[in-house]
């Protein structure tokens, strides 16, 4: 069962980023970047290494100073200098930022301090989050005694403490394990369907596909392309493939398919027939309908849409991982 | 944001080798090798005056006094000799003193001058039996060497009251400065005699006599503590310090960026936190050593003023230097070298006063110099606090300079 979402009112963006620039010497490493992330909504920053993912985020998290742009938070202007709106936001380092002599809790209850948690609500709040990223027996342990795994999770314990509007992670799946993995991505996936914004950045297009509302491609410094998945392969033109088998008789499923308005290509292949036609699943009915009329054994049918990994190959020419 | 810092950092077994343990144990060490009845705790000593009378009851105390007895030995009185040897059987005392009380009463001059002498080559003698009539015989129990050291020499000073009491009383009888009366009866008229050495013996010399046994085992630590804080307070801040730069590497930096608190408050605690520790520890070195040596530092008010600008001046010194790292290795082998160098070229490790001239030139060129120079003064030499106000000073200038300069580096660590 799908939670329904908590939708946005409407009103303000949780987080409005515009124009942002920031250069490193001579190389902008941020070259006008703007989007926003809306309450409950889950925005994924999708692009390979050094496409300027961190810097973003480290702009939108007050860390850094920007050259230019604006980011507001809840309505609220932020800049490195900001100390209030920081309040809104739960920031996951894409690297681990724990003190590894200190148990899980007792790291959770020095940065809890930070956000002005104390007394009964912190220690509230420390089993809470260690129960979200499912660490709650190792409480205790020390950090370093974690696999790399649960320090992720750990990591990320410690930007959902103080219950922020804004959820930031910046690559949080980088070299986990697929138990450790999963577990963040149901935990990110639970949050956002309770109502906080989530801005996730990654590498793995799979990630963005599961879980985020709207992606952002970002290259170079610059957002190529952005919308939910399917606006963004319909921005790229490409086609959905419809795969059909018809039991020994796809020469004459072929035929009949060719006749069919919209398509564009059919390609028999093996006992398969795949059919390339723009917003295959609006056609599939009159697809069905043919092949019945023709008297043809349908077993089996299949929609491919074209991915993020294609998107990204179609406006870059480059494959998202190196 | 400090108390937080302070905590964690105290969990760190490093730190707490650093600053609290390594300290004491090389003041106890350096202690050790360069004072000579240093002993770890109290010794007790028992004294007893066979047969006493007024005569030796006021030499044996002028004695007592003459010996500047420091805390860490105590002086029980017993009236019989087997109350003394029972206290050392049962553990009680760790040394004993038998003085013969009736010391010259009966004796004529030359057998009393015989005897004095022979003083010096019998009093040693390590036995429980009862000691001949004219010397002081010392009992100690056999396992450990240091109780039965402390006794001889206490030892060594009574007998020292009667030797140069009878030197006093012999030079008026010979000169007859001040008791024409008995100039021609000296041998035949001993009590006459022994008034006069008692006499004597109860005036303050005329010249100071050093007594090396004790004073310089007290105060050799009390010198030597505060040294090794100095030492291990320069390593002890580049240890905090070199944490803000594994921080940053760390990433945790950078989640306290990103935490509502200004950055300058994030430098603050973590700065202040570095020198709570390092006070904490060298106040309670300050303690301990007095607690567990009697050993003094000197004035207090002059201790605690310049225990705050020896702190202050190494920390900032230390945290500048790791501020100047670009890694935490080159932080680490910067401030362990340049710690050394300035222990040494500074005279950390020598007792006080043994600096040939051109070394005391150079260490002034220390903050450790100066930090030494003051304690020196205070533990060695006795100055009140304003005698330690011009180190004090040149400490405090070493503190603003490099602490303001430490501030403005590690803020710059901070901002991302
Ligand atoms: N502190 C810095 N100094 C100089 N250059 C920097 C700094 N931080 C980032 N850059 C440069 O800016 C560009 C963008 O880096 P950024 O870390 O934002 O990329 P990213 O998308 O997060 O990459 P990754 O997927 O590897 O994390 C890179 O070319 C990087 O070399
Ligand atoms: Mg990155």
């Amino acid at each position: 069962m799908k939670i329904e979402k908590v939708s946005g009112t409407g009103s303000l963006p949780v987080l409005e980023c515009s124009h942002l620039v920031k250069s490193f010497a001579s190389r902008k490493a941020v070259n006008d970047i703007s989007f926003h992330i809306d309450q409950g909504e889950c925005y994924g920053m999708l692009g390979p290494n050094g496409a300027g993912k961190t810097t973003t985020i480290s702009i939108a998290c007050g860390l850094l100073q920007k050259d230019s742009g604006e980011v507001k938070v809840n309505g609220k202007e932020l800049n490195h200098k900001s100390i209030l709106p920081k309040r809104d936001i739960g920031y996951v380092p894409q690297d681990l930022a724990l003190y590894p002599e200190l148990s899980a809790s007792d790291n959770l209850r020095f940065f809890g301090k930070l956000y002005g948690l104390s007394g009964r609500d912190l220690e509230g709040r420390i089993n809470e989050t260690l129960e979200t990223v499912g660490l709650i027996d190792r409480r205790d342990d020390r950090i370093e005694s974690f696999s790399g795994g649960m320090k992720r999770r750990a990591n990320i314990a410690a930007g959902l403490l103080h219950k922020p509007s804004l959820l930031v992670l910046d690559e949080p799946t980088v070299g986990v394990d697929p138990q450790s993995r999963n577990a963040i991505l149901e935990a990110v996936q639970l949050l956002s369907n309770e109502g906080m914004a989530v801005l996730y950045t990654t590498h793995y297009m799979e990630e963005a596909e599961r879980l985020c509302d709207r992606v952002g491609i970002i290259d170079k410094g610059q957002i190529v392309a952005e919308g939910t998945r399917r606006e963004l392969v319909e921005q790229l033109g490409s086609l959905d493939r419809i795969r059909i088998s018809v039991s020994g008789m796809h020469r004459e499923g072929a035929e009949v398919l060719r006749k069919l308005q919209g398509v564009q290509e059919v390609i028999e292949i093996g006992d398969e027939i795949e059919v390339l036609i723009p917003q295959a699943r609006l056609k599939l009915p009159s697809v069905i309908e043919a092949l019945i009329e023709n008297h043809l054994p349908l077993t089996s049918l299949e929609v491919v849409e074209p991915n993020l990994e294609a998107v990204f190959l179609a406006l870059t020419g480059r494959e998202l991982r190196d | 944001m400090t108390w937080l810092d302070f905590k964690r950092r105290i969990r760190d077994k490093s730190a707490i080798i650093t600053s609290f343990i390594a300290p004491f144990v090389l003041a106890s060490i350096l202690g050790l090798a360069f004072g000579n009845a240093q002993t770890a705790g109290l010794v007790r000593v028992g004294i007893v005056i066979t047969s006493p009378n007024a005569a030796s009851i006021s030499i044996v105390n002028s004695g007592l006094a003459e010996a500047a007895l420091p805390g860490y030995i105590t002086i029980k009185r017993f009236n019989s000799v087997a109350q003394v040897n029972s206290g050392i059987s049962n553990h009680t005392i760790d040394a004993g003193i038998i003085v013969p009380g009736d010391l010259g009463s009966k004796g004529s001059f030359t057998d009393l001058l015989k005897n004095i002498k022979d003083l010096y080559s019998t009093m040693f003698v390590q036995s429980s039996k009862l000691p001949d009539k004219y010397s002081i015989a010392v009992i100690s129990s056999g396992s450990s060497a240091v109780p039965g050291q402390v006794a001889k020499g206490i030892a060594a000073s009574i007998d020292s009251r009667i030797y140069t009491g009878l030197l006093v009383a012999t030079t008026t009888e010979i000169t007859g400065a001040n008791q024409p009366k008995t100039t021609t009866s000296v041998a035949n008229s001993p009590n006459d005699f022994l008034s006069l050495s008692v006499q004597g013996a109860v005036t303050p010399l005329p010249f100071t006599l050093k007594s090396s046994d004790f004073g310089s085992g007290k105060n050799i630590i009390g010198y030597f503590a505060p040294s090794m804080a100095i030492v291990f307070l320069f390593i002890g801040a580049g240890m905090g310090a070199r944490g803000i730069v594994a921080e940053r590497s760390g990433g945790t930096l950078t989640r306290l960026a990103a935490a509502p608190v200004r950055s300058g408050a994030v430098v603050a605690g973590k700065i202040l936190s570095i020198l709570v520790l390092s006070l904490v520890s060298v106040f309670l070195l300050w303690g301990e050593t007095a607690v567990i040596f009697g050993a003094s530092w000197g004035n207090p008010l002059g201790v605690a003023l310049l225990i705050v600008a020896t702190t202050l001046a190494m920390c900032g010194l230390s945290i500048f230097l790791t501020s100047l790292a670009k890694t935490e290795q080159q932080a680490f082998s910067a401030s362990a070298i340049v710690g050394f160098a300035l222990a040494l070229l500074g005279g950390n490790f020598f007792p006080p006063g043994s600096l040939p001239p051109w070394m005391q030139t150079i260490s002034l060129t220390t903050p450790n110099g100066w930090a030494l120079v003051g304690f020196g003064r205070l533990s060695q030499e006795g100055f009140g606090f304003s005698g330690v106000l011009g180190p004090i000073e040149v400490l405090g200038t070493i503190a603003i300079v490099f602490g303001i300069a430490s501030l403005i580096r590690i803020g710059r660590v901070v901002e991302l």
